[in-house]
């Protein structure tokens, strides 16, 4: 039996209508139903991502050049599939307790490339341009042309700029500052300068957390707005308004 | 405890026995020496005459005559097994016996050295080896010993060869161990068992109770071990934990809490789009420059020119990403930019390609397939540096099914990651879009471009002042959508659909926190009413 497409659609369309009602109907409070969506959606996810992994990773990259060898076509060197074959088993062997210790050196292998890439890209990508940023905090060229040119409230600014960003990470810095000069026998305290800096520091500390708090809401907010929307759709859709 | 008078084992044997002890007796040196006896034994100690005790022994025998009358027969026999051989050890044994002497045959000393045999073995010498002075020869014993006290010749405080061979291993104790109430024959003193003898002493050392040593808790510190913990005891004291009262008080509506706040965002959300009202202002671009600077780039490609486009798009905020990423790939699309499309998780490409099959399927370079879709790039991190420095050597899902995306002839200029045009990272998190300024960092002269959620841009921003710069512009969310249509001067755009839902859902949001700040001082300076014992019970 054929099925029609037009109607699979509008029964896909329902049912993502109604999953959407019951996940929003979380502001009442939890129930099943909302549980149920939640381990819905995400073991489609991980489904959809296995089916992927399966489909698009290890049957053309390790089964298929096998199953080639085997029958006489080979689609790959044989040294380079006895690689292939060798890593994909010996990490196949983490799966039982007794075995595991087998999957370790690829497991450990997969582990230090990873570090490896993510420290040498965090520090060639975002630690050193970070620190060249905050070295040239104070724009002194473009300060000089605003004042030969007569632009004194865009030198302030810039000034004004350099030293807020200055202080923001000078601040941030000292917050995290916890060392502590020995008084002899008595409790040993921190400088009331770097007490005062780390104040000012927890203060912007407070202004980021804020902003990344704000970005979520947005976020959330923009995905509440989409859905309501659909369901607007949907509703006009099965009430024949076009 | 039934007590039996004491026999003699003499009387008990045998007529064959007695006529050879008698013989031995008569041939004392035949008896012993060819066996046991030393050799050298010298003539008066090996011949003792029967009646001839030592001093002490006699005074032991006439102190236990006074006291006791008769022994009961289990300690008769018991001495009759053991205590004449004890005795006879003690008499041949020296009193200072080292093991090298035990080794060695030692001399014979004279008999005056028993006078210095210890106190305490002769007290617990008992009263039936007395006996044996009268009526030994009429005794019988049950058995049949090895040597008698008259045949033997024993030297005092020296032991013979055949009891220091039978001794083991030279650790034994030098004298009887047992106190004086362990002794046969003492009555006890105390509790129920008064007045009876041969009873295990009531009162042992196990069963007494002591009060236990008082051991000192007092940690010993040093004055800079105190100074921290002082430090430390302070830190906690400052920790002062919300008060039960407060939190049982604040949790009970929090309920109907949500419910308002809830009810409040989707009234504000929903209004403007069942009403379908424009009359937000849009954003002004002067305030957002990054975001002019990809509307700039983006506009000054040529026609044809190469786009990456990284989809890194997880599904639960492809909603909020849609609007943005539609009025991007638009902008792409109206350049006659070739699209070639790449992520790095497995959702990204059916979402890719989901977003232009239904916002893009008029658009002629669509419909007729003329972008690329080199698919999902497995791998992580490892796979995104690999793509970047050989983007033709990188692995794709898409050469699964059998026709490599490389093989289009439009991919031809293509030979490194610097012939694409501009790179775009449609990304729904920072991490993604992360991984790509910092893998690409150095790599890419040209840098790229971010398309993000509203959530990664904070994140992000630290990349657009960087020095050098490595993120060249900037688009997130729902205000990015608005703004860039407003740049294109687009109408009818999702970005401008949603922009008065947007504007009026902050102010919304704005509201409800405000007032929830004032509600909760309100309840902070409400007087604390005293708990009650269900309220406390948590009931």
């Amino acid at each position: 039996m054929e099925l029609n497409q037009e109607l699979l659609s509008q029964i896909g369309l329902l049912a993502a209508a109604v999953l959407t009602l019951i996940t929003l109907s979380y502001a009442i409070g939890d129930h099943p139903l909302f549980r149920l969506v939640l381990y819905l959606f995400i073991g489609v996810a991980a489904g959809y991502a296995a089916a992927v992994a399966v489909q698009d990773i290890v049957l053309p990259q390790l089964v298929f050049p096998i199953l080639n060898e085997v029958a006489g076509t080979p689609s790959l060197d044989l040294v380079e599939l006895g690689v292939r074959s060798l890593l994909a088993v010996l990490l196949f062997a983490k799966l039982s307790p007794r075995t595991a210790r087998l999957g370790n050196p690829v497991t450990a292998m997969l582990a230090g490339i990873g570090a490896a890439l993510a420290i040498g890209g965090a520090v060639q990508g975002t630690l050193l341009p970070q620190i060249g940023a905050a070295a040239g905090t104070f724009d002194v060229a473009s300060f000089e042309l605003a004042l030969q040119g007569g632009y004194y409230g865009e030198g302030i600014r810039i000034i004004f700029d350099g030293v807020v960003v200055l202080l923001a990470t000078v601040s941030t810095l000292a917050y995290f500052h916890f060392g502590a000069a020995s008084r002899g026998k008595q409790e040993p305290l921190r400088s009331i300068f770097i007490d005062a800096l780390a104040w000012a520091g927890s203060v912007f500390i407070a202004i980021a957390l804020a902003a990344l708090f704000s970005g979520v809401l947005l976020a959330a907010l923009g995905a509440l707005i989409e859905r309501l929307a659909f369901l607007r759709e949907i509703a006009l859709m099965f009430m024949g308004v076009p | 405890m039934p007590t039996q008078p004491v026999q003699d084992p003499e009387e008990n044997l045998p007529d064959w026995l007695r006529a050879l002890r008698k013989r031995q007796s008569q041939e004392p040196s035949e008896g012993l020496g060819a066996e046991n006896a030393p050799s050298d034994l010298p003539a008066a100690a090996s011949e003792p005459e029967p009646r001839q005790e030592p001093s002490w022994l006699q005074e032991i025998r006439a102190r236990y005559k006074k006291t006791t009358g008769s022994l009961p027969a289990t300690e008769g026999t018991e001495l009759g097994d053991t205590q004449p051989h004890r005795v006879k050890a003690a008499d041949q044994a020296p009193v200072e016996e080292t093991p090298a002497a035990e080794e060695t045959q030692p001399p014979m000393e004279e008999p005056q050295a028993v006078k210095e045999t210890p106190p305490a073995f002769e007290e617990e010498i008992p009263e039936s080896q007395d006996e044996e002075s009268g009526a030994e020869e009429t005794i019988k014993p049950s058995y049949t010993p090895a040597f008698t006290e008259d045949q033997v010749p024993i030297d005092p405080g020296v032991l013979p060869s055949w009891l220091q061979a039978l001794r083991p291993g030279g650790s034994y104790p030098t004298e009887d161990a047992r106190s004086g109430e362990m002794l046969p024959g003492v009555e006890e003193t105390s509790g129920p068992l008064a007045g009876l003898s041969d009873v295990l002493p009531a009162d042992a050392s196990i069963a007494r109770v002591e009060k236990p040593p008082v051991y000192s808790a007092r940690l010993e510190v040093t004055e800079n071990q105190g100074l921290h913990a002082a430090v430390f005891i302070k830190m906690l004291d400052e920790t002062e934990p919300p008060p039960v009262d407060e939190a049982h008080r604040v949790a009970r509506p929090t309920r109907v809490l949500n419910l308002i706040m809830a009810t409040v965002l989707f009234l504000s959300v929903l209004f403007p789009l069942v009403t379908q009202s424009q009359t937000a202002g849009l954003p002004d671009p002067q305030l957002f420059p990054e975001a002019t600077n990809v509307y700039s780039l983006i506009d000054g490609l040529p026609a044809g020119a190469p786009v990456l486009v990284a989809f890194e798009v997880q599904p639960a905020l492809n909603g909020e990403i849609t609007p943005l990423a539609i009025a991007i790939l638009g902008h792409l699309l109206d350049r006659q930019a070739q699209l070639v499309f790449i992520s790095t998780r497995p959702s990204g490409p059916a979402l890719a390609e989901r977003m232009l099959q239904e916002q893009f399927s008029a658009v002629p370079a669509v419909a007729t397939g003329a972008y690329t879709q080199l698919g999902y790039l497995s791998g992580g991190l490892a796979a995104l540096r690999s793509f970047i420095s050989d983007p033709r050597g990188a692995t794709l899902s898409t050469m699964s099914a059998g026709a490599d995306a490389w093989q289009n002839s439009s991919l031809d200029p293509i030979r490194g990651i610097n012939s694409f045009a501009l790179i775009v990272v449609v990304s729904s998190n920072a991490e993604d879009a992360r991984a790509w300024i910092e893998q690409g960092a150095g790599v890419l002269p040209n840098g790229l471009v971010a398309v993000t959620s509203a959530q990664a841009a904070p994140l992000l921003r630290a990349y657009l002042q960087s020095d050098p710069l490595t993120l060249l512009g900037l688009v997130s969310g729902i205000q990015g959508a608005a703004l860039y249509e407003r740049l294109r001067a687009q109408d009818g755009g999702l970005g401008r659909a949603y922009w008065d839902a947007y504007s009026y859902g902050i102010g919304a949001i704005m509201l409800l926190i405000l007032l929830g700040g004032l509600y909760g001082r309100l309840i902070r300076m409400k007087p604390e009413k005293p708990i009650t014992s269900g309220a406390a019970r948590g009931t």
